[in-house]
């Protein structure tokens, strides 16, 4: 019964992205959208999302490229595209959106 | 797999309606079914037909149409919420006693328990936030 | 087939703007549908719960009275995050109904027992 987590604020709602990151579980993913991706180029929040256990992080290739971002050559991360969205939602038995 | 999608964020000062219009898309073309798109909040203005957004821009109101029209997707307006935001169709203009209405098929006004409906038959209930 | 229990979880403060009022009118619909209801207030979202609220200057209903109603509806579940509380000096003897306090560990748990879980 694992999760896919969508966030969607830059890390300067740090109180959303606080209640994100706690409700994070083993086995679950996040998925990182929209204004969100920002955090890609966040040196705390960037640091914090190597270190989650168990946890697979990425990020939307739409919406990091309409921002002209990329990830740090050390992020664990993963830069995923609409179709992987999907199949990320259909692995996971539930989706819940932090915004 | 039965999808449905929760619009929630602003139409035209959110990516929320396009973010959910590409992961619709794609929801489709990966062989799943929609069994319901429903706009809440502010994303209901999404439904009204007087948008005129500049022709070299992103039209929101358009985009779900196709889609709609494409696949026969069930497009569900919280009618609370479009009543009073101004968005309304002829029937409900004709109930409210106005003077126009600005929203037509596929988009249909309907409760919130078409939320709850859609909760329970999908497998899949994707927000797409404000 | 087995009922779906949901988990409502509220993350802003009422009146400012129709999130709180929005989220509590989807907790009502779904509990008058049958389905077990599950509400989690957490951010801002604690003052809601206020009994001192009074919003008749500003011409809104009042959300307490409407929270006080939960219950009526079979929505009896109701928790608190309690950091978030403790921010807003929020405490359990203010409130329109009986709440519980809930950690984060408690949040995450949460989320992963129910089946839907919708934020706003």
């Amino acid at each position: 019964m694992t999760t896919l987590h969508t966030i969607n604020k830059p890390p300067s709602d740090s109180t959303l992205w606080h209640s994100c990151t706690t409700a994070l579980l083993p086995g679950d993913a996040l998925l990182i959208i929209e204004g969100g991706v920002y955090a890609a180029t966040h040196t705390v929040i960037a640091e914090q999302l190597n270190n989650l256990d168990d946890i697979t992080i990425h990020f939307l290739c739409a919406d990091m490229e309409a921002r002209g971002l990329h990830l740090s050559d050390n992020s664990k991360a993963c830069v995923v595209d609409d179709q992987q969205f999907v199949s990320l939602a259909c692995q996971h038995a539930k989706v819940v959106s932090w915004f | 797999m039965l999808f449905s999608i929760l619009i929630y964020g602003s139409a035209h000062n959110s990516q929320s309606a396009h973010t959910a219009y590409r992961f619709a898309d794609n929801v489709l073309n990966a062989g799943h079914q929609i069994h319901r798109v429903f706009f809440y909040g502010d994303s209901v203005h999404t439904a009204s037909v007087l948008s005129a957004p500049p022709r070299d821009e992103q039209n929101i109101h358009q985009l779900w149409k196709e889609l709609a029209h494409a696949h026969k997707l069930d497009l569900v307006v919280c009618i609370a919420a479009a009543l009073k935001r101004g968005v309304m169709d002829e029937a409900e203009a004709k109930r409210h006693e106005k003077a126009s209405f600005n929203s037509q098929a596929p988009y249909e006004l309907s409760g919130l328990g078409q939320l709850s409906e859609a909760a329970i038959i999908s497998d899949r209930l994707v927000t797409f936030g404000a | 087939m087995q009922q779906k229990k949901i988990l409502l979880i509220l993350s802003r403060a009422p009146y400012g703007d129709a999130h709180a009022k929005e989220a509590l009118d989807v907790a009502l619909t779904a509990a008058a549908f049958g389905l077990p209801v599950s509400l989690l207030l957490t951010q801002d979202a604690p003052s809601l719960l206020l009994s001192s609220q009074q919003p008749q200057q500003i011409q809104q209903k009042n959300l307490a009275s409407i929270c006080s109603a939960l219950p009526m509806y079979d929505i009896e579940n109701i928790y608190i995050e309690a950091l978030a509380a403790q921010t807003q000096q929020v405490t359990l003897d203010q409130l329109v109904l009986p709440a519980e306090f809930v950690n984060e560990t408690d949040v995450a748990v949460m989320i992963r027992n129910h089946d839907v879980v919708l934020r706003f």
